[in-house]
């Protein structure tokens, strides 16, 4: 078996409690204050829609960076998850400052037509479900994969190798 | 280079060069994730579909905040004219007689929109109502809410809104690109 430079760590770095831990408190503040002000503007609708969206878009990306690199990443998971929801509200925060929405927005994760999908919140909420738990259970079976015994050969351990 | 076996696990996994057991559990994260579902779902149920009465059924099509292409009204309909002026079609259930409403209605005229104010049971409400696509509110009763006519009496914009006084700015803004105003 070859090794490599900081293999194994490096594989880990994006699970550390600790990070994970203080991730998990900034995004739930940070999004606590952005409900309050979609909230105040009597749109939480808009917040659930965009944060939904945001979190089946991250998903994809975690999943399809676990099955191309190996490992999880980025090390942040859950900051990236923050950054594509405060992106796909880029409108809202123009819209605030004096813009009207326009449909070039939906390079924002589809900020206008996203809201048309039919099914609304609940049909997001299956997708951004659907696809987080895609990620989640890939992400268990590589745990999974490590817990046992010695380490696989492939840094993929049980995943599908794609790359 | 070859790992050597002798080369304990553990050890090589603290200097942090190693092949270590995870830092989290296997099994954590489908927990996380099982319970973090729950209260997701429970939050999108609360505010993602729950609506008021004089709300819009598709939350979509409410407060949108986008310029549309609607259709394009005649010169007169229910008995208003229209000209080249844009106008904000104001649909109410009764006479907003508040101090709030003046408010309104000041901050959204400011940059030379037109108000036009149609309460439900007078005439001429029905005709305007039809005209610029108002939607049905949950309750199937009148429209509360607004539509925005630019200078070519297009419809522009049509949105219940049962809280508009408190959307002034809002309004002010989408018909600011119309008459060449800024919000």
């Amino acid at each position: 078996m070859t090794a490599f430079p900081g293999g194994w760590t490096r594989d880990y770095r994006a699970l550390r409690p600790r990070t994970l831990l203080w991730q998990v408190a900034l995004l739930l503040a940070v999004e606590a204050v952005l409900y309050r002000r979609y909230d105040a503007e009597q749109a939480r609708f808009h917040w659930s829609t965009h944060f939904l969206d945001a979190l089946a878009f991250t998903s994809l990306v975690l999943l399809v960076r676990l099955w191309v690199t190996g490992r999880p990443g980025p090390r942040y998971l859950l900051l990236t998850l923050l950054a594509f929801h405060v992106y796909a509200i880029v409108p809202d925060l123009m819209f605030s400052e004096g813009t009207a929405h326009s449909q070039w927005q939906n390079v924002f994760l589809g900020h206008i037509a996203e809201h048309y999908l039919p099914g609304g919140a609940l049909a997001w909420l299956a997708i951004a479900l659907a696809l987080s738990g895609t990620y989640v259970a890939t992400l268990t079976l590589w745990l999974r994969g490590r817990s046992e015994g010695a380490p696989p050969a492939d840094p993929r351990g049980h995943l599908p190798v794609v790359a | 280079m070859t790992v050597a076996p002798h080369v304990d696990r553990a050890h090589r996994a603290a200097s942090g060069t190693g092949h270590g057991p995870p830092p989290l559990r296997w099994w954590l994260p489908a927990v996380v994730f099982a319970v973090a579902a729950v209260v997701l779902t429970a939050v999108v149920v609360a505010v993602g579909t729950n609506n008021g009465p004089l709300d819009d059924p598709n939350q979509a099509y409410q407060r949108d905040g986008a310029l549309h292409h609607g259709p394009q009204l005649a010169g007169r309909v229910g008995g208003i004219a229209f000209d080249s002026t844009p106008a904000v079609v104001l649909f109410t259930r009764r006479q907003p007689t508040s101090l709030a409403f003046a408010g309104w209605s000041a901050a959204v005229t400011r940059n030379g929109t037109r108000l036009i104010v149609a309460i439900a049971g007078r005439p001429g409400t029905p005709a305007l109502r039809d005209a610029v696509g108002m939607r049905r509110p949950n309750d199937g009763g009148e429209p509360v809410g607004y539509a925005i006519v630019d200078w070519s009496r297009r419809v522009r914009y049509a949105t219940l809104d049962p809280g508009y006084l408190d959307h002034a700015a809002e309004v002010a803004l989408l018909t600011a690109g119309l008459t060449g105003h800024a919000s």
